[in-house]
């Protein structure tokens, strides 16, 4: 297990180089700088700013340094677009907010997702099961995009139940939240469903209910937490979507998130924002992947890492 | 045709027909499997009604996407202006002219949305279409030869899937973008841009850009397709009849297009019907952030992101666009459950 836990950790260096690498030739072949304004700089303005970013070096020194300022000392590097801000800075002011709102939308996609594709899964055919197949087609088929419009027409504009944008307020949180989370519960409602409908078929489910289990203990101790397995596989790529902030909802309700980065920063090439940004959001990947994989350890006694 | 006039084989085999029923064909059984679901019909019915709205989209449309008078701009008809929340009466301007109202050009709403399938469509198709392709191919020699090569090939497409999807194709829309935005005879983007031009003008969207989604979708969806495609045949290879094409000296190649691409065609074409929605979504989110396709050409997600900074004031600018992308999604889910639940019964439910 902790060899497993070792090898993988190991793993993961290999897979963020070679992101780091990818992101960072791509950026850097971008036509363009990170100083073509509308009205354009002046060469020697441009030639200085290039020289005091370290720009003008070849594109492999320039990576060299960038990753050993990431290793030696977590500096992240500063951003071209406000004198005296570093991207550690926007970190510190953005992912939070990000973080919240991805974190509460995960909590009720599990919340609306667990609980409705274990109904369905029970009462297979019931009006249950249908409700929790039309969340879940709905999930799927009305993105946040559209979602969150409909949301702030009927509930904020309509109804005036909420506000229409903003962030802080538990009240300003739920819209945003509900937008971005009901796909994921779609997914885990449907997940969920289909698991627990394979489970409760096996031998090990009857083998308990033979020696005459409650039906309560048969579903919650034997039944759920095998079924969770699958669920659990998803949730670590879920989970890193979520918290790194999804560009859209973030944008419609003017939520100043950490998405706003991803894009800005290319449309800018600015590249230690993209460098900052991408390499979080794989880190966030790639770790909550390793988690899920040792949780899958104590969910499922079968399973031995070697 | 009468009995009599039937020869003494073919009585024998409708006696044998009468007998044993129909000999089981997987496509004849998925079929009728696939009309008793009353979802998946009605959501081939609203795929089929939107291909149609794609090709005839001239034709239906009452005024030409791109054509506006921004003295019209913000008008809204007064069936709308009665549901819209808000006295949108009191700052608007109220007309019969356009059937959804005009946004803030004034270009007309409804014209917009159906010119709108031609890009949503094309890119679901594309998307699918590419990353069967590429993902079978490579999915092919990765399980088929096995061994060091496999394990190659998977690795790479592990640390794929570790790269966020949606920044690489942010990343590579950019970077077409602004490579392929200077033309010069001769160069590789020349050509690209050549291309591109025949493409939007097939589709009758001048301008639009088209190519570059369908490079970008493309490149980065043949991953989860490839997985299943080496899962399958892994599975696969094992068989007897396998065995005994070898067995015969047939060729790799032969082996792997005659004997193992129409056993796994079925299984990878339903996944990709059912991730049509998400490469539709793909193209949506691309321009609502504007690295989809370049302006006017009417993109549902671009006229999502248009509405949603004004959605106080004009929302059917928004309610519309968001209305037909969620129709359209929905039915290719339908669609696409059905399929799945039609060609492999014992996968119903699952997923």
């Amino acid at each position: 297990m902790f060899q497993y836990v070792v090898r993988r950790v190991l793993w993961m260096i290999p897979v963020l180089l070679f992101i780091s690498i990818i992101t960072f030739a791509m950026a850097h072949a971008v036509p363009g700088g990170p100083f073509d304004r509308e009205h354009a700089l002046p060469p020697e303005v441009i030639a200085n700013l290039n020289k005091y970013y370290g720009l003008d070096q070849p594109v492999w020194k320039q990576y060299v340094k960038y990753m050993s300022d990431i290793v030696l000392r977590l500096d992240f590097g500063p951003t071209y677009r406000s004198r005296g801000r570093t991207v550690n800075d926007i970190f510190r002011d953005h992912l939070p907010i990000s973080a919240q709102l991805g974190f509460l939308a995960l909590l009720i996609a599990l919340g609306i997702g667990v609980p409705l594709g274990i109904v369905s899964a029970l009462k297979q055919n019931s009006l249950w099961d249908y409700l929790g197949m039309a969340v879940a087609i709905f999930g799927v088929s009305v993105p946040g995009i559209v979602l969150g419009p409909l949301l702030i027409l009927i509930f904020a504009l309509g109804l005036k139940w909420f506000p229409v944008a903003g962030w802080g307020s538990p009240i300003q949180m739920l819209l945003p939240c509900i937008a971005l989370g009901m796909r994921e519960s779609a997914v885990i409602a449907r997940l969920t469903r289909a698991s627990m409908l394979q489970v409760i078929r096996e031998d090990y489910i009857r083998t308990a209910r033979a020696k005459g289990l409650t039906e309560r203990v048969v579903m919650v101790k034997h039944a759920l937490k095998n079924a969770f397995i699958p669920v659990a596989t998803v949730l670590g790529p879920m989970f890193a979507v979520l918290v790194t902030g999804t560009f859209v909802i973030e944008q419609i309700f003017a939520i100043p998130g950490l998405g706003r980065f991803f894009i800005t920063s290319i449309t800018n090439r600015d590249y230690p924002v993209i460098m900052g940004t991408i390499l979080l959001y794989s880190v966030f990947l790639v770790l909550a992947n390793l988690a899920v994989d040792i949780t899958y350890a104590f969910l499922d006694p079968r399973i031995r890492y070697s | 045709m009468t009995t009599e006039t039937l020869t003494v084989r073919e009585r024998a085999e409708a006696r044998q027909r009468e007998r044993m029923g129909e000999p089981a064909n997987l496509w004849k059984d998925a079929w009728r499997r696939l009309i008793r679901n009353r979802a998946a019909v009605l959501g081939g019915i609203v795929v089929v009604a939107v291909v149609m709205t794609a090709i005839l989209a001239p034709q239906l449309a009452p005024y030409h996407y791109a054509a506006g008078d921004s003295n019209e701009a913000y008008t809204i008809p007064g069936w709308l202006a009665d549901i819209l929340p808000g006295n949108v009466r009191a700052y608007t301007k109220i007309g019969e002219k356009f059937a959804f109202g005009s946004d803030y050009l004034g270009r007309d709403m409804l014209s917009r949305l159906l010119y709108g399938t031609r890009v949503s469509l094309p890119v679901g198709f594309m998307g699918a279409f590419t990353a069967l392709v590429i993902g079978l191919v490579y999915g092919c020699i990765s399980g088929y030869y096995g061994g060091r090569l496999d394990d190659i090939m998977m690795r790479i497409v592990d640390i794929m899937y570790a790269f966020p999807t949606m920044l690489l194709i942010i990343l590579m829309m950019f970077f077409f973008k602004s490579t392929f935005a200077k033309v010069e005879p001769g160069t590789v983007s020349y050509v690209f841009n050549q291309i591109n031009r025949v493409v939007d003008a097939v589709l009758g969207l001048q301008g639009g850009g088209m190519l570059f989604i369908f490079l970008g979708i493309g490149i980065t969806a043949w991953m989860g397709m490839a997985r299943l495609a080496r899962g399958q045949i892994l599975s696969l290879k094992q068989k007897e009849f396998i065995e005994a094409a070898h067995m015969i000296g047939a060729g790799d190649i032969r082996i792997i297009i005659r004997h193992i691409f129409p056993n796994i065609v079925g299984p990878c074409l339903v996944a990709e019907t059912l991730q049509i929605p998400a490469y539709i979504n793909t193209e949506v989110f691309l321009s609502f952030i504007g690295l989809g396709v370049d302006p006017p050409t009417p993109s549902w997600g671009a006229m999502i992101s248009e509405g949603a900074q004004s959605i106080r004031s004009y929302p059917h600018m928004v309610i519309f666009p968001a209305i037909a992308l969620a129709l359209t999604m929905f039915a290719f889910n339908f669609l696409g459950d059905g399929l799945r639940d039609a060609l492999d019964p014992k996968m119903k439910g699952t997923s």
